[in-house]
């Protein structure tokens, strides 16, 4: 691992993240029905079903769980909104479902903690 | 699905209906206020959002929309967050949605759920009995509202969580009742005052017939003390009136634990107030000094002290009893009936006129002083008195007047022919009408002159240089002088009485 460069070192260890976030999505009983959506506005991590809610996720993986949730920044969530909306605007079967952002932050040796609705309530 | 709850816009003292529409769509979570709000009800959203927090609701993650109609109407004030809760409580399925169709809703959310008193509880309860609705308002609000009558249904409850019980059906909460205020401090007495007979005489007159007031006198005669026992000698309020001065105060957020008082207000103002706090105004339209003291008494002591652009704006609702606010996004009015009672030096140095004293400034220090009024305004003022110092033999006297509750009596029952007389007119006529008050073309029908008051009138009228509205006033006051004697029709010497006190021309007073 060390011969890697730094920046594929970041990007082996942000899969390892997103599989981690995954897996921990799929025991708590959601579909991923997307992984590393391009959009215009930028990249989704994961994109997950449940019952009759579509849940966008971004997957930070920090030495600290108070690092990954900080690295959430105001910003990063505008963006995951407008690429959410892009996304929805495309795959039209999901129009009716209500819509969320979560963000799951994995940190080594514990176990991973998943905010629901982490962008909260846009003001527009 | 759209959740509606119904609360009110408050416009002048009126409530006018507003329908709170909360939509819980599929999206992205958002929450959109639209229907014209102000700073305060856009804030709501994060009282809404942290009040729901703190009693352990979250708000779905859904697309929230809440629209307050009719959109064109601008909505101020802090009163909509609990509408717009109870709306998404009920939305979300927290409260069941057709309990909330029975009533009108009103009140502020502190971050922890707790609801906070807001001014205009009254007028919407008032509003809310005549639809036919309950009125669910904060819990200190629940005696103001209870005075809009037995009917209405009020739930006062001190918090969210309280609400939702009473509607779960485990904590069912109480009827508030209506509170009278207790004021256990009495009123200074007209019997602390020594000599100033005259004074005394027109004091009564003035609130007899509710007439308007100038006290003129060196520092220390006494006039400020006159004006602070004139409360003592004024007749309870009505019913009617007391109702409709609390819409008032509860407009201007007055009414402290929504307790009533049936003592006649009188109201103060020093004379640094500007003419937003008079007459009312403000970036948000709210009422002044004289819709405070509707039904009351208005005193402003160092009248000339008073910004002349400031007391020429109240020459307007002193005729008309009202105060119409007009600005580029308001006009209302606020019923502003009330009795001038004003005190002031005749010049700068307190003293002109006093036997043995000479101003510096000569005569122009009186004219100087007194030029600062205008005199349209001093002609809307019936009663001129001029308050001599008083003499020390007057003070050694033992204290030996008649005491306010005698004075009281026979104010009371002049103001009851008062009242017969004008109710015997018809029901276009105000009930609690004061001669004051009285049309033009009603009271020289009232006054029932005879021969000899006629002749004077006449003479008097010539001689005075009389304005149409001088001649009016002096009616007026010539009948409350005949009320107090008790006599059917004015007389010569009512007459010559109300004619004593009249303004005596400045040209005249120089002459003399």
């Amino acid at each position: 691992m060390s011969r890697l460069s730094g920046k594929q070192a970041a990007e082996r260890k942000g899969r390892i993240a997103e599989t981690i976030a995954a897996v921990l999505l799929m025991l708590k009983g959601y579909r991923i029905i997307a992984r590393r959506v391009q959009t215009p506005a930028g990249e989704i991590d994961l994109i997950a079903k449940r019952c009759q809610t579509v849940v966008f996720v971004e997957v930070k993986a920090r030495d600290e769980v108070h690092a990954a949730l900080d690295a959430f920044t105001p910003r990063q969530q505008a963006r995951i909104a407008r690429a959410a909306e892009g996304w929805t605007a495309r795959n039209t079967a999901c129009a009716a479902y209500d819509k969320r952002i979560d963000m799951i932050a994995i940190t080594p040796w514990r176990w991973p903690v998943h905010i629901a609705n982490a962008v909260g309530v846009k003001h527009p | 699905m759209v959740t509606h709850v119904r609360t009110v816009a408050l416009v002048g003292i009126e409530a006018r209906p507003v329908d709170v529409q909360v939509q819980l769509s599929s999206g992205l979570p958002a929450f959109t206020l639209v229907g014209l709000p102000d700073k305060a009800v856009a804030e709501s959203r994060e009282r809404v959002r942290a009040a729901l927090t703190g009693i352990g609701l979250a708000l779905p993650p859904k697309r929230i929309t809440v629209n307050l109609a009719p959109a064109d109407l601008p909505k101020e004030g802090s009163h909509y967050d609990l509408p717009i809760a109870l709306g998404l409580m009920a939305a979300c399925g927290a409260i069941p949605a057709d309990m909330l169709s029975d009533y009108c809703v009103l009140g502020e959310l502190a971050l922890d759920g707790s609801i906070t008193p807001v001014g205009g509880v009254l007028p919407a309860a008032i509003a809310a009995s005549t639809e036919g609705l309950g009125l669910i308002c904060p819990e200190t609000c629940g005696s103001e509202a209870a005075w809009a009558g037995d009917d209405l249904r009020v739930l006062a409850p001190r918090d969210l969580i309280a609400l939702s019980n009473h509607f779960k059906g485990t904590q069912v909460l109480g009827v508030p009742r209506p509170a009278i205020e207790m004021r256990a401090e009495t009123l200074p007495d007209l019997r602390d005052i020594r000599g100033q007979e005259s004074a005394k005489r027109a004091l009564e007159i003035a609130a007899t017939g509710g007439h308007n007031l100038l006290l003129v006198g060196p520092p220390g005669a006494g006039k400020s003390m006159l004006a602070q026992r004139l409360p003592s000698i004024l007749p309870p309020l009505s019913s009617r009136e007391l109702l409709d001065l609390a819409m008032i105060r509860s407009i201007a957020g007055d009414l402290a634990g929504g307790a009533l008082s049936d003592r006649r207000p009188f109201r103060a103002p020093h004379h640094s107030a500007s003419m937003a706090a008079l007459v009312g105004g403000g970036m948000r339209a709210k009422p002044g000094e004289i819709s405070l003291a509707h039904r009351g008494v208005l005193f402003l002591d160092e009248l000339p002290e008073f910004q002349p652009q400031v007391l020429d704006s109240l020459r307007q609702p002193m005729e008309t009893g009202e105060a119409v606010i007009a600005r580029a996004n308001h006009r209302v009015s606020y019923p502003a009936r009330f009795q001038l009672i004003a005190a002031m030096n005749p010049c700068r140095c307190g003293y002109a006129g006093e036997p043995g004293h000479t101003c510096r400034g000569g005569a122009r220090c009186a004219d100087a002083y007194q030029a600062r009024l205008s005199g349209p305004l001093l002609d809307r003022i019936d009663l001129h008195l001029p308050i001599p110092a008083v003499t020390a033999a007057d003070l050694i006297a033992p204290a030996s007047g008649e005491t306010s509750a005698t004075v009281r009596e026979r104010v009371i029952a002049a103001r009851a022919v008062q009242k017969e007389r004008y109710a015997a007119m018809g029901a276009e006529a105000d009930p609690d009408m004061l001669n004051a008050f009285c049309p033009a073309g009603l009271i020289e029908e009232m006054a029932a002159l005879d021969k000899q008051a006629r002749h004077l009138i006449g003479d008097a009228a010539n001689a005075m240089q009389l304005s149409a509205r001088a001649f009016h006033r002096v009616l007026r006051v010539a009948r409350t002088i005949a009320d107090l004697d008790g006599a059917a029709s004015v007389g010569r010497i009512h007459l010559a009485e109300a004619l004593g006190y009249r303004e005596r021309h400045r040209d005249q007073a120089l002459a003399a």
